[in-house]
């Protein structure tokens, strides 16, 4: 064998751990990730693991990485040296390296448990709480999209989920088709809608914000397209936006002419199978509640922006903008579609 | 699967290490028979994953028929008996090809075949009886889970029908066929195998639950 | 056995030559190397796989492919990468070298081991060919119920994923009982199970994982085939089925796998390692035990795939446990290698350096692990890019780079030729920047809330700079993969020659000649020791070769027996290797045209049975 004539490889093992190392803290500059900015009690507890499982982690990289380039740069062989002494292990070593992770992970473990132990206890509230210090949420998968339904409050939205901050919201999550998983990564960590069970989860919601989650079990076609909007609301705004949600919406007496004329499309097309909108002709319950649909900033899974022009659009070709999706196309002009769209942000 | 190792190939290194034993460099089994060990021991994980699914699926259909609707214990029972039967068939057979009786043993071969034609058979049946009281295996869980594991268990039979065939012809072929009864002591593995799986599923399907 | 008879059917043996060899090869050589061929074509296809997802993501709200089509290939790069990449490169590799290894002749069971190999393909082919027959897979490479139920995926794609899966079980099976025969039953003389090579124990690991895990998925599969296409509701809610049913069955099989693609991998390291430090390896008790509890804790840990699914805290606590027990054995492993490195004269060759590169990753892997192993962290991290992060550092950082490592180190014995240096340090270098730069921005976008196997991403996320650099990092990658195919060209054409021990091995392997010829060893040796060949060239002692007259003095008898010509003729004329056959191939084409009638009629199923039942019969009376 020729012998080795290139730089050490421990200095470019340095270089590419530093190159690392630089990504790493580029990521730092750019904001910590979702999940180490909790906006509930939840993923607080859970963050706060997070940084502690990572110290440790980081103090076990740095000494087995080190331990290895230590290694390549002090043992790598020298002409004429000899063999090396042929031992074949070290009982105490092995001791060693076998009981300080045991003890790690114990430490890690007990951890676990006692943030375990707290997400897994659901507070407990009496039937006559006033919703903003407890409130019960339905979420129901789609696909792919979120039904959220208030059973207490008697509202039923999509997508977009309003929580008053300093409450405690309980969740049950339950799935019509397939398994979809539900999660906001500044409230707390996923729970699985699926099929035939139902599962709860609860948030201590503390910081006011808009946050966005999305569905995180792989649903089929347009699983990227099934996002969620969560509003942490102080609990005026929550209140508000509770009697808005159960006041009907406009009588078609009081809609202007050209909302008017949207609503005979929408009445007069297969959107009131799949629909539901209270005091209309719309009871379908396959698709979303529109009753209140343009209260919410968004639709279509929390894809896209709720304004006259997108939903336009969407009403005229809704496969071209999420192909698909359960909406058929309903064969409308484009005017007509645009005269939808009209009434449909009239929906306040 | 199972039937092709049944193979009079010799193990290339074993034969050499025999002469020059130093310390225990093989577990002392044949390599077909260690092989089929294995192999079985696979096959019981398999059968497991399809009981426990049965098991965990029991008594959750949403309609009927239900077991007790359906099931014949009587015709079920003489089954199972004509299977235990076949086994012992098959353990004449091999003892007689440890004689070397290899015509009785092709004859208790034959038995144990036929026995397993009757088995088979039985099964038959007793799946046309159930679909004519509506359980299919689209019907309900029951079916589903049903039909699926007897059916699987069925087929397994069939294979090893299909290879004591084979065995009985390579016999009746050659009739000083070397090592006759290792041959049958293989396909009696299996066999056993088989049977010790219907009596669970006897057990479990027609008895307890 | 009289010499002159039995020549000349090995003369004849010999004969088929070209295409015809390899059809109906029974050699372990062969088969390994057919199987290694045909893992790197997958690779190939699974990387490809790899570019079109990174070019979509490249940018958010792309559109490069149809959101059908994103997720039919993502569905089968990870099948691919796992199935027909990850378990045939490393049961390719046993294949050549666990006989070679243990001082056999070839496998226990020759035939199987080919059926093994042709059922592999077939698996493949079943698998790939419904993207010409009306649309791939595209439920995941773990295929959750209820969304791979016809109501949920309508095209066959599914169809041709459980058979395949089913086909390429029995290949698994088949060679899982093949490793355990000959590793338990074949060893050569003296070598005692606890003088057995490392990669033999891990292997002889892997296949007892094999034979526990893989049924548990034939059965899924075959439970979701006949819900797909007789209506059987297993995972159907409304009649009350239930979709776990299949995360359970599924991951009773899929964290064992994680097992076995891993197990071989440090069984590589363990023959590495040791060798370019010259040293024997450190601890070799410990590494074997570790493996064996690694075995058995593997099938104690599925539930941890299914912390979200709101199984009882009390379920959930004991799976973290054992998945965080599992990190106690892997850290043996990977602190034995760098004590067998301590203290070692290092030969910076492109073996180490794979076998290094190895080490550094999987710390990574495994300590990214054990965060998923937390079930609070794992509700946060789980099904996002972190997870992907996580095991690509395991299966790429880890399984890649010492089937690598294994690579570089065994070419010479597989084809007489070395691998050139020089290419093999550019492409190390390459991969190792084109990996972390693909994988390590992963993290982070996980814990921003990216979730995997979404299409597209919205903009102002700031995900867009991390998504592209991970592109970059995958053609990068892709660069690296190429110079190794290059290599391989290369050195094949005018590669310097080998000779039987390039690297002062320590193994039986070394003995014969590069490549070996088809009875593998003229005389079997015998063995004395964990590194027989070593103790020949050095004495048991390393720095005193002659001081130990004994030791030396057997070994020369038994190990290299003054092998000469003559001995080689005799060898060739009187050792008695298996014929080649078709059954094996046409058995598992009969078992693939079964499978293509169960999707298109019984009379394709019954030509399929008739092939079958004629290539069994035809197995049972073939002469070998």
């Amino acid at each position: 064998m020729k012998p080795e004539t290139r730089l050490p490889n421990f200095i470019r093992y340095a270089g590419v751990l530093m190159a690392v190392a630089a990504l790493l803290a580029a990521a730092g500059c750019s904001g910590l990730p979702a999940m180490l900015k909790p906006a509930s009690e939840n993923a607080s507890s859970i963050a706060n693991l997070i940084w502690v499982t990572f110290g440790i982690a980081a103090v076990v990289f740095v000494i087995v990485e080190g331990v290895l380039m230590l290694t390549i740069a002090r043992y790598r062989n020298k002409p004429g040296a000899g063999m090396p002494r042929q031992s074949t292990g070290n009982t105490a070593v092995e001791i060693a390296w076998t009981a300080i992770p045991a003890i790690a992970l114990a430490v890690v473990f007990a951890l676990t448990l006692g943030t375990l132990n707290y997400l897994t206890t659901a507070p407990t509230w009496a039937k006559g709480a006033s919703p903003t210090q407890h409130v019960n949420v339905r979420i129901i998968g789609h696909e792919w999209w979120w039904e959220i339904q208030y059973p207490d409050l008697g509202i039923t939205t999509a997508n977009e989920i309003h929580v008053p901050v300093g409450a405690d919201v309980s969740f049950k999550i339950e799935s019509t088709d397939v398994i979809h998983s539900f999660w906001v990564p500044q409230m707390g960590g996923k729970t699985d809608a699926i099929p035939g069970h139902i599962n709860n989860s609860w948030w201590h919601v503390t910081e006011a914000g808009r946050f966005t989650g999305q569905c995180a079990e792989y649903c089929g076609t347009e699983h990227a397209l099934m996002r969620l909007v969560v509003y942490a609301d102080p609990p005026d705004t929550f209140n508000a936006w509770m009697a808005n949600q159960k006041s009907p919406p406009l009588a078609t007496d009081k809609l202007a002419p050209d909302e008017k004329l949207g609503q005979q499309i929408v009445m007069t097309h297969a959107c009131t199978a799949c629909h539901y909108i209270q005091g209309t002709k719309a009871v379908g319950r396959i698709g979303p509640d529109l009753t209140h649909f343009a209260s919410r900033s968004t639709f279509a899974g929390a894809s896209f922006e709720n304004h006259g022009v997108n939903v336009g659009a969407w009403v005229y070709d809704p496969q071209k903008m999420k192909p698909g999706n359960k909406m058929p196309g309903l064969g409308l002009s484009l005017a007509e579609a645009q005269m939808v769209a009209v009434y449909m942000e009239s929906l306040k | 699967m199972a039937n092709l190792t049944n193979t009079n190939l010799t193990s290339p290194a074993s034969v050499d290490a025999a002469s020059v034993e130093v310390e225990h460099t093989s577990m002392g089994v044949d390599n077909r028979k260690l092989g089929m060990w294995v192999f079985l021991a696979s096959e019981a994980l398999f059968f497991s994953a399809l009981i426990a699914t049965y098991v965990i699926l029991h008594g959750r259909s949403t309609g009927g028929p239900t077991p007790r609707d359906v099931l014949s214990l009587p015709l079920v029972s003489i089954n199972t008996f004509v299977l235990i039967a076949s086994s012992m068939a098959l353990v004449t057979g091999l003892s007689a090809a440890q004689r070397q009786d290899i015509r009785k043993a092709i004859l208790w071969l034959a038995v144990t075949a036929g026995l397993g034609i009757v088995f088979l058979g039985g099964q038959v049946y007793e799946f046309s009886h159930l679909v004519t009281d509506k359980l299919l295996i689209s019907t309900n869980l029951f079916g589903a889970t049903f039909f699926t594991l007897t059916g699987t268990h069925g087929l397994h039979v069939l294979s090893g029908i299909i290879w004591l065939i084979l065995v009985i012809v390579q016999l009746v072929q050659k009739r000083d066929l070397p090592h006759a009864d290792f041959k049958i002591e293989m396909v009696g593995l299996y066999w056993h195998f088989v049977d010790l799986i219907w009596i669970i599923i006897f057990t479990l399907v027609y008895l307890l639950i | 056995m009289a010499a002159t008879s039995k020549a000349l059917p090995l003369l004849q043996r010999r004969a088929p030559s070209g295409i015809i060899r390899w059809l109906t090869t029974t050699d372990h050589k062969d088969i390994g190397i057919m199987y290694i061929i045909t893992s790197i074509l997958f690779f190939g296809v699974g990387g490809i796989e790899a570019l079109i997802i990174r070019i979509q993501l490249a940018r958010p709200e792309n559109t490069v492919v149809t959101p059908e089509a994103y997720n039919q290939i993502f569905t089968m790069h990870g099948t691919t990468m796992v199935f027909l990449f990850g378990m045939p490169i490393l049961i390719g590799i046993a294949n050549y070298m666990v006989p070679l290894m243990i001082g056999a002749r070839d496998m226990a069971f020759p035939r199987l081991n080919a059926l093994s190999f042709w059922t592999l393909v077939l698996g493949g082919v079943i698998m790939y060919s419904s993207f010409l027959l009306g649309g791939a897979p595209d439920g995941g490479w773990f295929a959750y119920a209820p969304l791979t139920t016809k109501a949920y995926s309508p095209s066959h794609g599914m169809d041709f994923w459980a058979l395949g899966i089913i086909v390429t079980g029995i290949g698994s099976i088949a060679g899982a009982i093949n490793l355990v025969v000959t590793i338990l039953n074949m060893r050569a003389p003296g070598m005692t199970l606890f003088k057995m090579p490392l990669f033999v124990w891990q292997m002889l690991v892997t296949a007892f994982l094999l034979l526990f895990a893989i049924p548990s998925l034939t059965v899924d599969s075959i439970l979701l085939f006949l819900e797909r296409n007789f209506s059987a509701p297993f995972f159907a809610a409304n009649a009350g089925g239930d979709p776990l049913l299949w995360q359970h069955l599924f991951w009773f099989f899929g964290h064992p796998e994680v097992y076995i693609l891993i197990l071989p991998a440090f069984g590589i390291m363990s023959e590495v390692v040791p060798v370019f430090s010259q040293k024997p390896i450190f601890g070799y008790r410990a590494i074997v035990y570790s493996g064996i509890l690694i075995g058995f804790l593997g099938f104690g840990v599925w539930a941890h795939h299914m912390f979200a699914v709101g199984m009882s805290p009390v379920a959930d606590a004991i799976f973290s446990l054992s998945s965080m027990l599992i990190a106690i054995p892997t850290s043996i492993k990977i602190f034995s290698w760098i004590g067998t490195m301590w203290g070692g004269s290092l030969r910076f060759q492109t073996p180490l350096l794979y076998a290094i590169g190895m080490i550094a990753m999987f710390l990574i892997g495994g300590l990214s692990g054990i965060t998923v192993a937390i079930v609070p962290i794992d509700l946060q991290v789980t099904d996002t890019y972190y997870v992907v992060a996580h095991f690509h550092y395991v299966l790429f950082g880890g399984t890649v780079f010492a089937a690598f490592a294994g690579i570089y180190y065994w070419f010479p014995k597989w084809t007489g030729k070395m691998l050139s240096e020089t290419l093999g340090k550019w492409q190390f270098w390459i991969m190792l920047i084109g990996f972390n730069l693909t994988f390590m921005p992963m993290h982070l976008l996980g814990m921003d809330g990216m979730p995997r196997r979404v299409y597209t991403y919205g903009s102002g996320l700031g995900w867009d700079i991390w998504n592209e650099l991970e592109t970059i990092g995958s053609f990068i990658i892709a660069i690296a993969i190429l110079i190794f195919i290059w290599n391989v060209v290369i050195s094949m054409i005018k590669g310097k020659t080998a000779g039987n021990d390039p690297w002062d091995g320590f193994t039986l392997e070394w003995t014969t000649s590069s490549p070996p010829p088809r009875y593998d060893f003229a005389k079997i040796p015998t063995v004395h020791s964990l590194r027989p060949l070593w103790d020949q060239k050095h004495g048991a002692d390393g720095n005193m070769p002659t001081e130990t007259p004994k030791a030396t003095a057997r070994t020369e008898a038994s190990l290299r027996p003054a092998i000469t010509a003559a001995d080689v003729a005799v060898a060739a004329a009187q050792i008695h290797m298996p014929a080649g056959s078709w059954a094996p191939l046409l058995l598992a084409t009969g078992i693939t045209i079964l499978c293509y009638g169960m999707i298109y009629g019984v009379a394709l199923a019954a030509a399929g049975i008739i092939l079958s039942l004629a290539s069994v019969i035809y197995w049972t009376w073939q002469k070998v």
